[in-house]
């Protein structure tokens, strides 16, 4: 944190609490830390001890081990596919059902609206068998779409665009129908773009679940060249042994969350809104 | 420019009747206030017109067009918001030019109009911005701009003055009337507020649980309330309502008696007035005198530098209200002699309706 012009000297409190924060700073970051120093270790040395991370030797041939792997980038760009798919679908879908419910009035709405909500109380976990036979039974597993389709059924995404909508006065609609625009008009050009911190939140968390999605990839995705880059690397050290050692797991890791890490340094202030829980404006 | 007539408008929530039946004509080019306590429908009212509202009866007309069957945007009316309702992503620019583009309007001609309408409204400084860089008043002057661009027949204005403070509230009314002046369009104006109304309009029409009490000049609402609702809405101290006893008949005028016995001479006709089974007499402050037969004690003294509101408890326990000048000497528990200036006295029937000097 960087001080700036005009922001009082700090007192006693704020010394204290600033301290404190470091302090839970560094306990949350240092395994982080120790992950990564962790990943650039030869294995023999982590062998006999996973201490000394800061000293040498140090080896990049654990990421080296990574990119050998040659299916490794195919499971980095089904991950894209499926983590961009699932994101762009749930994002429409949930606007466009949170718009329904807020806005329109249709038969059977009441009851459309607490099926989704019901929805909310579901664990992913608990429909995965029903689920998987549904898609063997339509020969849907080891496709994108059979990746990518299960949890676009996202009722917190409709609940939260819905929520949205909701706060949007409803005024500013009606004074767009006084200036002549269509109901697409309106709900395009005037109240979509309102909706965009919303819409960010509920897109870098979708994209955030679905890069790091384990449970369903690993039913539905069975052939390696379906794998995502999770089921991937997990595939790659399912020997018991340990013979590729502790330094090849840490790199996986480190290599797995390189992009979620690049995502955050472009989208940094809308994920703290979004964890924020999208209070934020 | 238009006149905008409702036929027998009725509009009814469920089985909950907001507005049972109404018929009045606005006519082309006046600045018509509906006022009314809050909850009496006047913004249902205004938006029924508007279009954002179904009529559950009747018909609207504007221009001698039927339009309660065109959807808002084609009705040739623009209204003002109460809160505003800007677009919050559009600058301000955008925010008028929206609705001419949605008509196919060509750029030049929008950049024309935007620029006569921030030059009327002054605002040429605030076009780049985003309404939420503009203060409560220029939001809603940017309101009223996106109004004004449009050239709309009518102007309908829902409470648009009731988020601005005091001050910028009547200085936004000045510019109101000044701007109804300029446009000569015709001007519906919906408020709670009877100051708004009485300093705005052409006419007002005074609005209780969705039926029009009273439609008339500002002038002629406060002299001659038709009901003694009308009586007690308008006017700040609210006319002195006492219950009364009819005595008979002096010089063509009632002579009624108030609880505690004391005699009041009237100059309304009694014609009409003997079959009421019950008797309310109204005065304002201002026609109040001192130095009459009625007795009272001075209970609430308020000072207005110019003038002074005395509040006087009667024997009876009524209270009534009197002007005073703004040196008066009154205090807080002083006697007081009142009397009513017999010309200015009103009589209210037991149906409300309201008798006055002929
Ligand atoms: N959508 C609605 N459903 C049910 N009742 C409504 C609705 N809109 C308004 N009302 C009722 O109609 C009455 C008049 O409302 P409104 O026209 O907003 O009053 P005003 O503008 O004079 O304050 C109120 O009693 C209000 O509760
Ligand atoms: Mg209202």
């Amino acid at each position: 944190m960087v001080l700036g012009r005009g922001v009082k000297k700090l007192d006693l409190v704020d010394m204290l609490l600033l301290a404190a924060l470091v302090g839970l700073a560094i306990v949350w970051v240092a395994p982080i830390v120790w992950v990564i120093g962790l990943a650039f270790k030869p294995n023999d040395v982590l062998m006999r001890t996973t201490g000394g991370i800061f000293a040498p030797p140090f080896t990049g041939k654990n990421f080296r081990d990574i990119l050998a792997t040659s299916a490794v980038f195919g499971w980095m760009l089904n991950s894209f596919i499926v983590a961009i798919g699932q994101t762009f679908l749930t994002l429409a879908i949930s606007t466009l059902a949170g718009y329904g419910f807020a806005r329109t009035d249709f038969p059977g709405k009441r009851i459309a609206f607490i099926l989704v909500i019901a929805g909310l109380a579901v664990p992913e976990q608990a429909i995965i068998v029903p689920l998987h036979t549904m898609f063997a039974e339509a020969h849907l597993h080891n496709t994108y779409f059979g990746l990518i389709a299960p949890r676009l059924a996202f009722p917190f995404g409709v609940f939260l665009m819905y929520q949205y909508f909701k706060g949007v006065p409803r005024e500013i609609e009606e004074a767009a129908m006084l200036d002549n625009a269509s109901r697409l008009k309106i709900f395009f050009r005037v109240v979509l773009p309102l909706t965009v911190p919303a819409q960010a939140t509920l897109g870098i968390y979708t994209f955030l679940h679905a890069w790091n999605e384990y449970f369903w990839p690993l039913v539905s995705a069975t052939k390696p060249e379906m794998y995502t880059l999770t089921i991937g690397l997990a595939a790659t050290q399912t020997n018991f042994a340990q013979t590729e050692g502790i330094g090849f797991l840490m790199a996986q890791a480190v290599f797995a969350g390189l992009p979620i890490l690049i995502l955050y340094l472009f989208f940094q202030r809308h994920i703290v809104t979004a964890v924020a829980g999208g209070a934020g404006k | 420019m238009a006149g905008i007539s409702l036929h027998n408008v009725g509009k009814s929530y469920g089985s909950v009747e907001v507005i049972p039946d109404l018929s009045m004509e606005i006519i082309s080019g006046e600045f018509l206030v509906f006022l009314g306590p809050s909850g009496c429908g006047k913004s249902t009212l205004l938006r029924m017109i508007a279009g954002l509202e179904e009529l559950s009866n009747g018909e609207i007309l504007i221009d001698g067009t039927r339009v309660d069957a065109l959807p808002p945007g084609q009705r040739g009316v623009a209204m003002v918001f109460q809160h505003y309702a800007l677009y919050p992503h559009m600058t301000v620019r955008d925010n008028m030019a929206f609705g001419l583009r949605n008509i196919g309007m060509s750029a030049g001609e929008i950049d024309r109009k935007i620029a006569d309408a921030a030059r009327i409204l002054e605002m040429d400084h605030l076009l780049a911005r985003k309404p939420s860089q503009l203060s409560g008043g220029q939001r809603q002057r940017v309101a009223i701009g996106r109004a004004i661009v449009k050239e709309p027949k009518a102007f309908l204005f829902d409470e648009p003055l009731s988020n601005l403070d005091a001050a910028l509230r009547s200085r936004t009314r000045i510019e109101l009337a000044r701007l109804h002046q300029q446009v000569k369009a015709t001007m519906i104006f919906v408020t709670h507020d009877q100051v708004e109304a009485m300093t705005m309009a052409s006419r007002i029409a005074i609005m209780n649980q969705g039926r029009i009490e009273q439609v008339g000049t500002p002038l002629e609402v406060y002299r001659r309330p038709r009901t003694r609702f009308v009586a007690g809405f308008i006017g700040t101290p609210a006319m002195n309502i006492l219950t009364v006893r009819l005595l008979g008949e002096d010089k063509g005028g009632a002579v009624v008696a108030l609880p505690g016995g004391q005699r009041v001479e009237t100059r309304v006709p009694i014609s009409g007035l003997a079959s009421s089974a019950t008797l309310e007499l109204g005065v304002r402050a201002e026609h109040v005198t001192t130095g009459g037969g009625i007795d009272g004690r001075a209970e609430v003294v308020e000072r207005l530098g110019d003038r002074t509101f005395v509040y006087a408890r009667l024997p009876d326990g009524a209270l009534v209200v009197y002007e005073d000048a703004g040196d008066s000497t009154v205090s807080v528990g002083d006697p007081v002699a009142l009397g009513f200036n017999p010309a200015q006295v009103h009589l209210f029937d037991s149906a409300g309706i309201g008798h006055h000097a002929a």
